[in-house]
């Protein structure tokens, strides 16, 4: 605790001519409360406690872990790590101040600027909270920016949690969420579609690489739903995938949104996170969050400012594009280390890797025994299996192994989908698809 | 107080694409890359346009963007309404711990029992502080947890049949209120009516009265209010919202100013958000990573998001899903649970007693500041201030054209950040000022001499400040005219021009 001492208070106030009494006393008395939790603990103590509890976790560092669905554990590089506790850059606020916050302003429009490339698309904001929910805003700006259409469609293998966030975000404008069938490779029904979309639909809302694993085939459903007049909405579950695979933008994405939390920080059990979202720069005025555009300064050299905000909340109120006003930044700025920490070729072989670990273990899978449906043309780094026993029987078996053998499907999707969703990314090592391997010939 | 003592670094840095180096013939996983997966040439992209910039440069890059930027760590913060506190640093190591940043939100649960029994605790400790018992950690921020509360409101009356284009069709904000409340109103499909506040900047309580009727779904109000005044008749305001058969929702963004005094339960909130940033010291890292705990009644429990953390029979943590009624998620997993571990440190660390002291150090310290600066700069309402009050600078600027724009870019040159500017608008030059407990009574008295030389000084070169900082006055109407905001935007527009 680091607080001015009782007695130093009352001096102060004496001066002002309070009483610490006085500054409560329009405070009725009948709702008054005292706090109900535990008196303060020492610093060591408390730091110490949250250590020890923290230890009773089993890590991705004493098991062989397989999971994915959305957070990833990729090699975040030291200068990151270094960086993530910097106290200027911790400890300030959203920059209202410019002349004072040149280096965050320049950070985070080197952010933007790497969003809109990887996404391929032409603008960029400083972040929303994580990818899922900045998915949950990019299919509102489709309902937004459509005139008299509530539908979004959106196939069925996207994870239930992703779903309900959407729904989530699209209520308040009476928006509905259909559901298109999965085709045999795994991907999108581009059938199905076909015949589902008309002049009700706003949007169709696609994850690349899917859930389980697969690319999806933009180039058609950006024809099909630009033919309909809705706009396409793509989000990319990791980052790491675009250093391999054109941006939804090449496709002809509206708005393409993905979560940047593998270039940021390890997993922290799902938070923080980092959405990126970029646009069209049709839709520029329309989109949520806050951005930070080039100018110049008094003495006419380059500077950094936010800017557009009369789309924001603190401006517009209840008219404002999204309620969001404090984002994940300090993400922004780890993850625009990373990036630059890896270089163009350091970037493209991690995305490499990651597609080559994915196949090699798809194949080994396969190969040991399981039922792996979806595995040519090659994906990402996620693969969908069955093994050669009950899923759920499967996973306390490599329990007890020191493996954690990927997501029970029926978890992430809701599916119908039976089997286990797997992730092998530049962490995983040979020995450890070697392990998962041979547990699937044991129980074969 | 001189303003001449504080020198920002200013380095002419350019961009790491200025930087860029073009791809190196060799990089980190070179010799991990197989090409055995043969993907379909249609998505392989030739080009990312990630900068390649040697390691040394990219760390001295970033040491100066550090350098030239101001947190709390750097100097006083008085940004109003943001409760800028110093970050404790016992808490920060514990979220850089590898058995927290290892561990995946889709592990068993029982590889995750140290994480989840530290959610719960704070689960337990946020319901005692806010005096309502059910608690979701989701919430990626305030003005998240403020769509989450309206969401739930929304669906509860869903529920009762309630909700049609008449009726429970609206949610009523003080005109005072932060953008983000009629915002997160709007997001989840209430119509939104803003009424004015007395005089004094309180609810006009006649004014609710006729507002309020069966299309109201919800009153948002935070207490003590935007002017940093205690609402007196919070009571009667949850009687007339609870009577007309609506939900009282509170904006924790002013929560230090009562722990230990009183808390949202108490005072007949049905439905908060905490802003853990701001009452339990998490670093906003320029703009988030936040979180926004939603807290609950009884009645509004079975809404809240999912998954939450439970304790089951046998003394294990497990993740509840809810039954239908749950609205669901809003965002991936479990919330930022690496600021939600800080704050829980942060209230071990202080405790009831440490808490209480919290907010009557920062209540004493915004008086003081507040009766120091007065005949300067006057505040609108009864004296007595919580923790934050809002000033005029209208005498000043009616005087010399200096404004709450002005004596904030000045301030800087004095080594001290803005308060917020502008905000509510319904002061004139309003100054929205909030010292926060973790400021000495130097740094108190610092603020007060700067903030009385400034209106002493000559008003041409307050009107021309900052001159201390790595950049003199930013043309932001230029860059609102003419958005740029990717370095290839700025390429183009430089090739065109």
């Amino acid at each position: 605790m680091d607080l001015a001492h009782p007695t130093h208070i009352e001096a102060m106030l004496e001066d002002v001519g309070y009483t610490l009494e006085d500054l409560f006393r329009d405070i009725p008395q009948p709702i008054q409360r005292s706090l109900e939790i535990p008196k303060g603990e020492p610093d060591h103590k408390v730091e110490q406690d949250i250590q020890s509890t923290l230890a009773e976790n089993t890590t991705l560092q004493d098991q062989a872990t397989f999971l994915g669905g959305g957070s990833y554990h990729h090699w975040i590089p030291p200068e990151t790590r270094f960086m993530a506790k910097r106290g200027e850059l911790l400890t300030a606020y959203t920059p209202y101040q410019a002349e004072i916050n040149q280096g965050l302003l320049q950070s985070l429009f080197e952010f933007q600027t790497l969003t809109a490339r990887l996404l391929e698309l032409d603008a960029a904001n400083t972040g929303m909270y994580d990818g899922a929910s900045a998915a949950g805003e990019a299919v509102l700006m489709a309902l937004r920016t459509t005139r008299n259409r509530h539908q979004i469609l959106t196939p069925e293998h996207i994870p239930h949690q992703r779903r309900s966030i959407l729904n989530n975000y699209i209520d308040g404008a009476s928006g509905t969420l259909e559901t298109l069938p999965t085709s045999p490779e795994g991907t999108t029904d581009l059938n199905a579609l076909e015949d589902a979309i008309d002049d009700e639909t706003a949007g169709v809302h696609i994850e690349t690489p899917n859930a389980y694993g697969r690319i999806e085939p933009l180039d058609e459903i950006a024809q099909i739903t630009h033919e309909a007049g809705a706009r396409l909405t793509v989000h990319v579950p990791d980052i790491t995938a675009l250093g391999l695979l054109h941006g939804p933008g090449h496709y002809g994405a509206d708005i393409a949104t993905s979560e940047g939390q593998p270039l940021a920080l390890p997993p922290s059990y799902g938070g923080p996170a980092l959405g990126l979202f970029a646009v069209d720069d049709a839709h520029l005025r329309r989109m949520p969050g806050r951005l930070v555009g080039h100018t110049h300064d008094a003495n006419d050299d380059d500077a950094y400012c936010m800017t557009l905000q009369t789309r924001e909340q603190h401006i517009r109120r209840s008219r404002a594009t999204s309620n969001i006003c404090t984002n994940q930044s300090f993400l922004a700025v780890l993850f625009t280390t990373t990036l630059a920490a890896y270089g163009e070729t350091g970037f493209k072989n991690l995305a490499r890797s990651n597609a080559d670990k994915g196949h090699t273990l798809a194949a080994r899978l396969a190969e040991a025994g399981a039922h792996v449906p979806y595995q040519d043309p090659p994906g990402y780094n996620e693969v969908l299996y069955e093994p050669p026993i009950d899923a759920d029987a499967f996973r306390d078996e490599a329990k007890a192994h020191d493996i954690d053998p990927g997501i029970p499907a029926k978890h992430l999707m809701n599916n119908g989908t039976d089997g286990l969703i797997a992730c092998a990314t530049e962490t995983t090592t040979p020995d450890a698809i070697d392990a998962l391997a041979n547990l699937i010939q044991e129980v074969s | 107080m001189d303003p001449d003592t504080f020198r920002q670094a200013r380095w002419d840095e350019p961009t790491l694409f200025d930087l860029d180096e073009g791809p190196a013939p060799e990089g980190p996983f070179d010799h991990e890359t197989t090409n055995e997966a043969n993907l379909p040439d249609e998505h392989a992209r030739e080009t990312v346009g990630i900068p390649t910039v040697p390691r040394s440069r990219l760390t001295r890059h970033l040491t100066r963007q550090a350098q030239m930027t101001f947190g709390v760590d750097t100097g006083t913060y008085p940004l109003g309404s943001c409760t800028m506190k110093y970050n404790a640093k016992m808490p920060e190591p514990l979220a850089h711990e590898p058995d927290l940043l290892n561990v995946h939100p889709l592990a068993r649960e029982e590889d995750a029992q140290g994480i989840l029994a530290l959610l719960y605790q704070l689960q337990e400790a946020l319901a005692a502080i806010g005096g309502l018992p059910h608690v979701s950690l989701q919430p990626a921020a305030g003005a998240q947890g403020e769509f989450v509360a309206m969401r739930m409101v929304r669906e509860r009356f869903r529920d009762l049949g309630e909700i049609s284009e008449e009726t429970r069709c609206e949610v009523v904000v003080p005109d005072s209120a932060h953008g983000t409340n009629p915002a997160s109103a709007a997001m989840a499909g209430f119509e939104v009516l803003e009424i004015p506040s007395g005089s004094d900047g309180c609810v006009d309580v006649k004014a609710l009265e006729d507002a309020v009727s069966e299309r109201t779904a919800a009153f948002m109000l935070t207490n003590p209010n935007t002017l940093g005044i205690f609402e007196r008749d919070v009571e009667k305001i949850a009687e007339i919202v609870h009577d007309a058969g609506a939900m009282l929702y509170y904006d924790g963004a002013n929560l230090n100013a009562i722990l230990g005094k009183t808390n949202p339960g108490a005072m007949g909130f049905d439905i908060m958000h905490f802003n853990v940033h701001k009452t339990f010291a998490t670093p906003h890292g320029g703009g988030g990573p936040g979180a926004g705990p939603v807290a609950c009644t009884e009645e509004l429990a079975p809404y809240l998001p999912v998954p939450r953390v439970k304790k089951g029979k046998d003394g294990l943590y497990v993740l509840d899903d809810g039954d239908e009624r749950s609205i669901g998620a809003v965002k991936g997993f479990h919330g930022n649970v690496g600021v939600l571990v800080r704050a829980l440190a942060y209230i071990r660390q202080h405790g009831s007693d440490g808490l209480t002291r919290v907010t009557e150090t920062a209540v004493a310290n915004a008086n003081y500041l507040y009766q120091r600066i007065k005949d300067a700069y006057p505040a609108p309402g009864e004296a007595l201030k919580k923790h934050e009050f809002v000033v005029t600078a209208e005498g000043l600027w009616e005087e010399n054209g200096v404004g709450a724009t002005e004596v904030g870019k000045r301030l800087l040159d004095y080594g001290i950040h803005a308060p917020t500017v502008h905000f509510p608008i319904n002061v004139k030059e309003s100054l929205m000022i909030e010292p926060t407990e973790t400021e000495t009574r130097e740094a108190l008295d610092a603020l007060v001499d700067a903030l009385l030389s400034i209106g002493d000084e000559a008003p041409g070169v307050v009107r021309e400040a900052p001159f201390n900082t790595a950049a003199g006055r930013v043309d932001d109407v230029h860059a609102a005219r003419n958005p740029l905001l990717t370095w290839d935007q700025v390429q183009r527009d430089q090739d065109g021009s």
